[in-house]
């Protein structure tokens, strides 16, 4: 088991963001974390890459508490930009050269050249649809072991949504997994062998992709749309 | 820890520029009235780098705590506190780079002030006359004889008791996001902690080691042994807190 989680909650102030989440993430896989804004697939990515701490529950990678072996495993993308404003594209791939084992300059520059950016701008100054590139060109440069990926269509018009979602599958593979939060479930439906269904901070629906249609005899879509609506 | 330090030193380059930018007009202001003898623009001069020496070093120590402070509230944190180091690395590396550029900056306008009053000296004969009267005149008020090494002690005192407000208030503004992040007003009681912390701290100093108007130099060693006792502990007490309590 590479990520796993047992009777995970968060709470802020009066409001609890994730209620005793139980989830094994397994290598080799890709998994959605499915549910609409608000509903604690955020907070849990966060738990899972040790900015957020938990208010009760474990969260262990490889069976070791989250810190410094995970984060060094472990690549997460926000849904929030997130780069120092003084940086331009070309210093974000150094900062992630000096501190990450397992990045990849050479694929980074790659991606920067495929998703039309240039080297030379700020990452302050670039179009929402831009830093959302970035932010995946940087995150998917890492050859991590698990990819947790938090809402990376946002911000990305239709016609990029597919360079993306197979520059995503580019890093797929037997030992690596990821774990896509998004409500945007049309895109995934395809490329997904696992779902996680979370409703207010609860998991309510979880299983195998193939299973889940079988079994209730609906895509993941409809899905979706049975348990959100 | 170095790369942490490189970034520290990134973040807060443009002020430094700009801290050198103005000592440069100050200087060019100091040169052209050496030049040409015209005391108002001197006195002026003077001024301006005194003024400047002090906002400077005041501005380098609050420039380190705002940079903690949005690397633990913005988003950019997630910048920080993804990067496999523990915590006490970050927070090292933080402190480390504040007192680095307190004792730069600090230098810097030492050296600059003891290269422009060796030239008043030497174009102004009398001058050197009335700093020996000075030195003396300081020397019979606070009953002690001024040498080097007690200039020296006096800038490692004041740095160390910067260094040591620095870590203070990482240590308050931490409280602030980690033990209270769910109160109010965590910020104004982060603040109010600050200052506690800081009087609390400063009579101990006054308590055992009494007046500071008498100074002599186990005294200043004293004090600076607190100093870096404050230090340790409010840095030890901020990694504690991030490594088991931030949330970003």
């Amino acid at each position: 088991m590479m990520l796993e989680s047992k009777n995970l909650v968060k709470k802020y102030m009066t409001k609890t963001a994730v209620k005793n989440i139980s989830l094994s993430i397994e290598r080799g896989r890709i998994y959605a974390i499915l549910g609409p804004n608000g509903s604690g697939k955020t907070t849990f990515m966060k738990m899972a890459a040790g900015l957020v701490k938990p208010t009760n529950g474990t969260i262990t990678y490889e069976g070791l508490p989250i810190g410094i072996e995970s984060k060094e495993k472990v690549a997460y993308m926000s849904t929030e930009p997130f780069f120092y404003s003084y940086m331009t594209i070309a210093d974000v791939g150094k900062y992630y050269q000096d501190f990450f084992k397992d990045f990849d300059m050479a694929r980074y520059e790659d991606l920067i050249q495929k998703m039309d950016l240039n080297m030379k701008d700020k990452a302050k100054t670039l179009s929402s649809g831009l830093a959302a590139k970035l932010k995946i060109a940087a995150t998917l440069a890492r050859k991590a072991e698990l990819y947790m990926l938090d809402e990376p269509l946002n911000g990305i018009d239709i016609i990029a949504r597919e360079k993306i979602i197979n520059t995503i599958l580019e890093v797929a593979n037997d030992n690596t997994s990821i774990l896509i939060s998004s409500h945007l479930v049309d895109e995934l439906e395809k490329i997904i062998d696992h779902a996680v269904f979370i409703k207010t901070g609860e998991v309510v629906l979880v299983g195998d992709a193939d299973r889940l249609r079988e079994e209730h005899g609906k895509s993941i879509v409809d899905l979706y749309k049975e348990i959100y609506a | 820890m170095l790369k942490l330090m490189k970034y520290e030193f990134r973040k807060q380059a443009f002020s430094k520029g700009v801290i050198l930018a103005l000592l440069g007009l100050v200087e060019v202001l100091f040169g052209y009235s050496v030049i040409f003898d015209n005391e108002n623009v001197l006195g002026t001069s003077v001024f301006l780098l005194t003024m400047l020496s002090f906002a400077s070093l005041i501005f380098v120590a609050y420039e380190s705590i705002i940079t903690f402070s949005k690397d633990l509230k913005e988003k950019c944190s997630y910048m920080l506190f993804l990067v496999p180091k523990s915590t006490y690395s970050i927070i090292g590396a933080k402190v480390l780079s504040a007192g680095i550029q307190v004792i730069a900056v600090g230098l810097l306008f030492l050296a600059v002030s003891a290269v422009d009053f060796s030239i008043l000296v030497a174009k102004y004969s009398s001058l050197a006359e009335i700093t020996d009267k000075v030195r003396k005149l300081i020397s019979a008020v606070i009953a002690y004889d001024i040498n080097g090494s007690d200039v020296f002690l006096a800038f490692f005192n004041v740095l160390l008791n910067w260094i040591s407000i620095i870590t203070v208030a990482f240590f308050s503004i931490t409280l602030s996001t980690t033990f209270l992040a769910n109160k109010k007003f965590k910020g104004v009681v982060s603040f109010i902690i600050f200052v506690v912390l800081n009087y609390l701290f400063g009579l101990i100093v006054r308590t055992t080691i009494g007046d500071q108007i008498n100074y002599t130099q186990t005294k200043i060693i004293l004090d600076c042994l607190y100093y870096i006792c404050f230090t340790i502990i409010t840095y030890f007490g901020t990694g504690y807190m991030l490594d088991k309590k931030v949330s970003v």
